[in-house]
């Protein structure tokens, strides 16, 4: 298995000492741009990483539009020269260019809703990628199943995205009620549905709107069961995160610490409908 | 050239034969398995044999969607719906996991595959990848704006089809598991509980903005860009709805039928007609959506305060040609002495003013007043099965 963390800064490479994979959020092709790293600390952040003898993985997981493309491939071609060890995408016209330009062996399919079988996961990994990951919300047992069958990657630490919109609804509200001052990322918005008592956040940026779970999905108490049925890759999704869980996070690295539980488990709460 | 194909939602048997009646040319269904509308009474191998016979006869399509991902151990009912959908004939399925793709190939089916919007394709990239593995045509995501559309359609031959009117999700559709985590009912087996119709609270910061935060977006409607549509050589405009009404598939139908086809014999003057034909169909806020370009606070619903429009009276059911008389299934009350309107398939709407009604027993009433009965009522034009009756607004 192969821990695999999100980063977006040079100084998460200290940060997360303890991480051998890292996933870095491009704040042109990430879906999220929470935390996201331009073209220039992408370089500089692969560089660095190869240097350290470690792997460096470039998330592309947002809707891409034709116009997009011609960017994605000129900034493809320049990466491949830094010795990135894959490309995790969501909208399968990334792996359409990815086998186009010979690469499709590094792609990696960070599914959102659609990996729920093994029999599907067979049919993607027949395609020639390198890996796929199950979807967002299925249980713990029926991760288990599928891990078991076919060797997919999980999210297994992280808030859990929920809702993506490409429409920014925070702005619109705000246009629409004439509320003053903008919309700015930095504060800390949430939304209540009126019957329940958890809030959740809801994040706006220039790709659309955002919801998570009100929870941290946590598996890593889970990680050696997980390890031992054949799970390829475990993501650790540090959007949304504060500085000191990130440095429990480092720590609890070293040796898949069973005591790193703080939060409650999205696996007791959250099943699949059958 | 081809003529673009308008393609219809069915939710049951009487939905497809309005559909087909109304100028439909193709419409979509759901099995009793497999489909995304949990909440539609969707067809029995029985109906969807009498659906397609009655869709063929009159030159239309027929559609099945198999837009879920198939848990394991479905495999066997999966070969068995695949060769059933053959055996009775329909024109193509709709599709998600690449699974049922596959296996339908394996069996050697003779209908197309569609890949469905559930994979929110929005460039020619994704269309490609659809298009190797097997399917003829890919359903587009909402999200794609006319500009997107049309660069889709330059840079590959595949079919694309294209939402054109209809209630919209708000998020990405196969992105989406709000209504997983709210209520543990699976948007992707069909089960959406729609929490992007719900009202939430709003905190910045911790404090309270609102408690009327709503994420829904008004309902798709697009006759100002059908042109464009056709023009940039779009194969299929898709009409979203299994579970509206048949006033809704009447009304919708019959509009865009007659936009399409006035755009082919040049005789388009200006939108505001079928615009108006359309608000019949319901009382809910439009938007153009994505296809304009852009979407801003314009095209969310911050309200749900609308009322019904009630303007919908009923279905014909029979016509009595020597007493003038028409069977209408009642929906809504009308009295004597009204003027009311007879949506009919092919012609233009046509008023007259009620002079007769005779209720279930057989006499003589002044008012139709009592929803689901039926009543005969006089009437001044020839009419035909499914044809409708509305109120004048």
């Amino acid at each position: 298995m192969e821990l695999i963390v999100t980063i977006s800064e040079i100084n998460e490479l200290e940060l997360f000492s303890n991480a051998s994979s890292f996933l870095i959020n491009s704040k042109v092709y990430a879906s999220l741009e929470y935390k996201t790293a331009n073209n220039n600390t992408i370089f500089r952040l692969v560089k660095k990483i190869k240097e350290l003898n470690k792997k460096a993985y470039i998330l592309i997981d947002k809707l891409m539009f034709d116009e997009e493309y011609p960017k994605l491939i000129s900034f493809i071609n320049k990466i491949e020269k830094e010795g990135v060890d894959g490309y995790f995408f969501s909208d399968l016209g990334v792996y359409e260019l990815l086998d186009e330009l010979g690469l499709k062996d590094k792609a990696i399919y960070y599914s959102q809703t659609q990996i729920v079988s093994t029999m599907e996961g067979r049919q993607y990994f027949s395609l020639g990628m390198k890996g796929i990951f199950a979807s967002r919300y299925l249980s713990y047992e029926k991760v288990k199943e599928l891990i078991k069958d076919v060797n997919l990657g999980l999210r297994i630490f992280g808030y859990h995205n929920l809702f993506y919109s490409r429409r920014g609804l925070l702005t619109a509200y705000k246009e629409e009620f004439n509320l003053s001052g903008r919309y700015d990322r930095t504060d800390n918005y949430t939304i209540k549905e009126m019957k329940r008592d958890v809030k959740n956040p809801i994040f706006e940026d220039t790709n659309g709107t955002y919801i998570f779970t009100d929870y941290i999905d946590n598996h890593f108490s889970e990680l050696d069961e997980l390890n031992s049925l054949g799970l390829s890759y475990g993501l650790i999704d540090t959007n949304l995160l504060d500085d000191s869980l990130k440095i429990q996070l480092n720590d609890a690295l070293v040796n898949y610490s069973k005591e790193f539980n703080s939060e409650k488990r999205i696996i007791d709460t959250y099943k699949v409908a059958e | 050239m081809k003529k673009i194909e308008l393609l219809a939602p069915a939710g049951d048997l009487e939905k497809l034969k309005i559909d087909v009646l109304y100028g439909a040319d193709a419409v979509y269904i759901g099995g009793k398995a497999f489909s995304l509308r949990a909440g539609a009474t969707n067809f029995t191998k029985e109906d969807m044999i009498e659906g397609v016979k009655f869709a063929h006869e009159h030159g239309v399509k027929v559609h099945v969607t198999f837009n879920i991902y198939p848990n394991d151990g479905d495999e066997k009912k999966i070969d068995e719906y695949l060769l059933e959908l053959d055996e009775i004939g329909v024109d193509a399925i709709i599709v998600s996991s690449l699974y049922v793709i596959n296996r339908a190939k394996a069996l050697g089916v003779h209908y197309e595959l569609h890949s469905s919007t559930q994979e929110s394709t929005t460039s020619s990239y994704a269309v490609n990848f659809w298009a190797k593995q097997g399917c003829a045509r890919a359903v587009l995501g909402r999200e794609a704006t006319l500009e997107e559309i049309k660069r889709i359609r330059e840079k590959t031959k595949t079919d694309i089809e294209v939402f054109i009117h209809g209630a919209m999700c708000c998020s990405v559709s196969g992105r989406c598991t709000l209504s997983n985590y709210y209520t543990k009912r699976d948007a992707n087996k069909g089960a959406c509980s729609h929490p992007c119709r719900w009202t939430y609270s709003l905190y910045r910061n911790d404090k309270k903005v609102t408690d009327e935060f709503l994420l829904g977006s008004k309902d798709l409607m697009t006759v100002d860009y059908i042109k464009d549509l056709i023009e940039i050589g779009v194969s299929s405009l898709k009409i979203e709805g299994r579970m509206k009404s048949v006033n809704y598939l009447a009304h919708v139908v019959k509009t865009y039928r007659k936009l399409i086809d006035d755009i082919y014999d040049n005789k388009v003057k200006g939108y505001e007609e079928y615009e108006n034909e359309i608000a019949q169909s319901g009382n809910r806020s439009f938007t153009k959506a994505w296809i304009k370009g852009y979407t801003d606070h314009n095209d969310l619903i911050y309200s749900f305060s609308n009322t019904p429009l009630q303007n919908y009276l009923g279905m014909i059911l029979d016509y009595d040609k020597e007493k003038h008389m028409c069977l209408l299934q009642a929906k809504n009350p009308f009295n004597v002495g009204d003027v009311i309107e007879l949506v009919s398939f092919k012609k233009d709407v046509r008023s007259f003013i009620v002079t007769k009604l005779i209720d279930e027993k057989g006499n003589d009433v002044q008012s139709a007043n009592n929803p689901f009965f039926t009543y005969w009522v006089e009437i001044p034009y020839e009419v035909e099965k499914y044809e409708i009756l509305r109120k004048t607004i």
